[in-house]
């Protein structure tokens, strides 16, 4: 098996252990019994993997470690949003008093700066959490530099800027396999086509949230990126994607399904709505089915999540004001109980597919 | 993919560098040549920005206060005196009829969902378009004496005349179109006339209750300018410093600033030069006291 991410070298590393545990159990049961020399040829080779992985993408070879790790990836994104908000307050205070071609400087040079250290940091930093880190510094001085200048010489609001903040955060985002500025990045993606499609109708560009189908294109074309673009190198980029993606989809449905007059169709307000909300439960089943055929948990899970939602925004509109509280809220649980047994069908179906199949 | 360094580092700084180089040009070609015209305005038309004054930003920056001329009240309305007030609300234009509405690409005449039972018509969205901004003329005469004309003689009435007289902003809105050049050949005079890029919201105005069989036509709004502040340099910077600002209408805090009118009681502080470029983008060449 090659490995060529973190997220695969810490499973690998988590099935030798669990492996470690079951042959104790499989030997203490009189299952299964290795001579000395399996047995150290096993234990040298999973000790060889373990130290390879460690050396290459800094695993967590125990529960204690991996705790360790959940807390130095929040303090990394805490830290990182700290020091944007730091920078961006020090040009605040102090820009007024700068001549115009200093301001212009210093906004360049931090920019250039803080993306060269992040890749001297890269070099360094054999854990990614520093150079992750100052990726986010960097980014958010890029958004500082064309928003600064923007205000200095009074130029016209664009949503152009969008597409240098994707292609940086992008940049970032695939070199230092960071999700949080692919996240950032595609969200400038989707901002940026959307107002696109608005602005070919003769929308301002600003006003491009009040259509929301200018999002759906988008939202199509990014799901089905990471079936075309081999992501297997990057820590979970492709569930990435597809989650944003769907919810770039299903949340303007949604918003459709409840304010039909800011469709593009042609048609009656409560029509409209119609047309959506059926198209968001349709959309949100075919999501579970597409996503449980194809093992993609990402998928499976927001396609429930965003079903739950339709499901409740309509039973709150159809009953909230016609039943008792008591009833309504009687009424959700029940709907969930009755997903649960849903769910577990499709479980059990899905446990015997593998039984049958010998995975 | 080969996700290098070595690639990233020259992608990267190609895109941080040329970004930036583009963004620079844009701003040299808007400031290059003659500008397209200039404006010499008050503390009238240009307030010290208030929303931005706080300890955290030491810049200055100033608001352009513009207005629109709406309709003259029909007779027995119930607010003759208030209704020429435009920039406060957004109403009405007097020049934004549907035939103009049509020419600036309103083309659709409201959906009447009256009719089948409905209770609004469809979605109106603002266009971007080209906006005459007229300084101290036609319009603000008309706004004055239309003042003059409302004046019943009580103490309000009184009050909005001086402030039309001393206060108000003269920076109105008088035509709106989507081709530069036939708007200069209308508005030649480049000292009183200066063309910006705005936004005209589409509206319906009603004349009849019964809206199934006689549906409001179309009319519109100016909704925004796309640059209504305007940065204050270092050099100049000396100009507004130390001016306080009058604090003595608590309301005025409550205005948006797009359509915030002068009211401090001092107007005339300080007089500026804006050049408004190619790309039509505004810059203060010059700032003094008076």
């Amino acid at each position: 098996m090659n490995i060529t991410n973190r997220t695969e070298a810490q499973k690998r590393a988590d099935d030798i252990h669990t492996f470690g545990e079951e042959l104790q159990r499989l030997e203490r049961d009189g299952v299964l019994h290795l001579d000395q020399a399996q047995l150290g040829a096993v234990k040298a080779h999973h000790q060889a993997l373990l130290g390879a992985f460690g050396r290459a993408f800094d695993i967590d070879r125990n529960t204690k470690s991996r705790q360790l790790s959940v807390g130095m990836r929040i303090a990394s994104f805490l830290g990182a949003l700290a020091l944007a908000a730091s920078v961006f307050f020090l040009f605040y205070q102090f820009w007024g008093w700068l001549t115009t071609a200093v301001q212009v400087i210093i906004l360049i040079s931090v920019t250039l700066a803080t993306f060269l250290i992040t890749l001297w940091i890269e070099k360094k930093d054999n854990s990614g959490y520093f150079a992750k880190l100052a990726a986010l510094v960097s980014f958010a001085c890029f958004v500082l530099n064309l928003v600064m200048l923007g205000q200095i010489f009074n130029i016209t609001p664009s949503d152009q800027a969008l597409l240098p903040w994707a292609a940086f955060a992008l940049l970032l985002a695939y070199t230092l396999d960071l999700r949080l500025l692919l996240v950032a990045g595609l969200l400038c993606v989707i901002a940026f086509v959307a107002t696109r499609v608005g602005t070919w109708g003769g929308m301002y560009w600003l006003d491009f949230g009040e259509r929301p189908e200018n999002f759906l294109p988008v939202a199509i074309a990014l799901f089905f990126v990471p079936q075309v673009i081999n992501h297997r190198r990057f820590d979970a980029f492709a569930p990435a994607y597809r989650i944003i993606a769907l919810l770039a989809f299903f949340l303007p449905v949604l918003l459709m399904s409840n304010w039909g007059a800011s469709s593009y169709l042609p048609l009656s307000p409560k029509t409209v709505e119609g047309i959506y909300q059926t198209l968001g439960f349709a959309g949100t089943a075919a999501a579970i089915w597409y996503g449980v055929n194809r093992r993609l948990n990402d998928v499976v899970n927001t396609g429930v999540t965003l079903f739950v939602i339709f499901l409740y925004t309509k039973m709150f509109d159809w009953w909230w004001e016609l039943m008792p509280k008591y009833l309504f809220f009687l009424l959700l649980g029940l709907t969930a109980v009755l997903l649960l047994f849903v769910f577990r069908r499709l479980r059990s179906v899905d446990a015997v597919t593998a039984n049958a199949s010998g995975e | 993919m080969n996700w290098s360094p070595t690639r990233t580092l020259i992608i990267g700084l190609a895109l941080i560098i040329g970004v930036n180089l583009v963004v620079l040009a844009g701003v040299f070609y808007n400031r290059s040549g003659p500008a397209e015209s200039t404006l010499t305005l008050s503390e009238r038309e240009l307030t010290l920005d208030r929303w931005r004054d706080n300890k955290e930003d030491s810049s200055i920056s100033l608001q352009i206060a513009w207005r629109a001329l709406p309709p003259e009240p029909q007779t027995g309305s119930e607010t003759p005196n208030n209704s020429w007030r435009y920039g406060w609300y957004q109403g009405e234009v007097e020049w934004l009829n549907a035939a103009k509405m049509a020419t600036l690409g309103f083309t659709r005449e409201p959906e009447n969902r009256f009719a089948s039972g409905g209770t609004s018509f469809g979605r109106r969205l603002p266009r971007d378009v080209l906006l005459v901004l007229e300084n101290d003329g036609a319009a603000y005469q008309t706004a004055l004496a239309r003042a003059i004309k409302y004046n019943s003689g009580s103490k309000e009435d009184a009050r909005l005349l001086e402030e039309e007289r001393n206060k108000n902003s003269r920076l109105f809105v008088v035509d709106a179109g989507l081709d530069l050049a036939v708007l200069r050949a209308v508005y030649a005079d480049q000292r009183r006339y200066a063309i910006v890029r705005g936004q005209i919201r589409p509206s319906w105005n009603a004349t009849s209750r019964d809206r199934a069989n006689d549906p409001p036509k179309l009319t519109g709004m100016v909704s925004k300018m796309n640059i209504d502040r305007l940065n204050v340099s270092l050099e100049l910077r000396s100009v507004f410093e130390g001016m306080a600002e009058d604090t003595s209408e608590d309301a005025f805090e409550q205005i948006p600033p797009s359509t915030k009118v002068a009211s401090a009681s001092k107007r005339r502080r300080y007089a500026v030069d804006i050049s408004f470029g190619q790309r039509l983008e505004p810059w203060i060449t010059s700032a003094a006291r008076k």
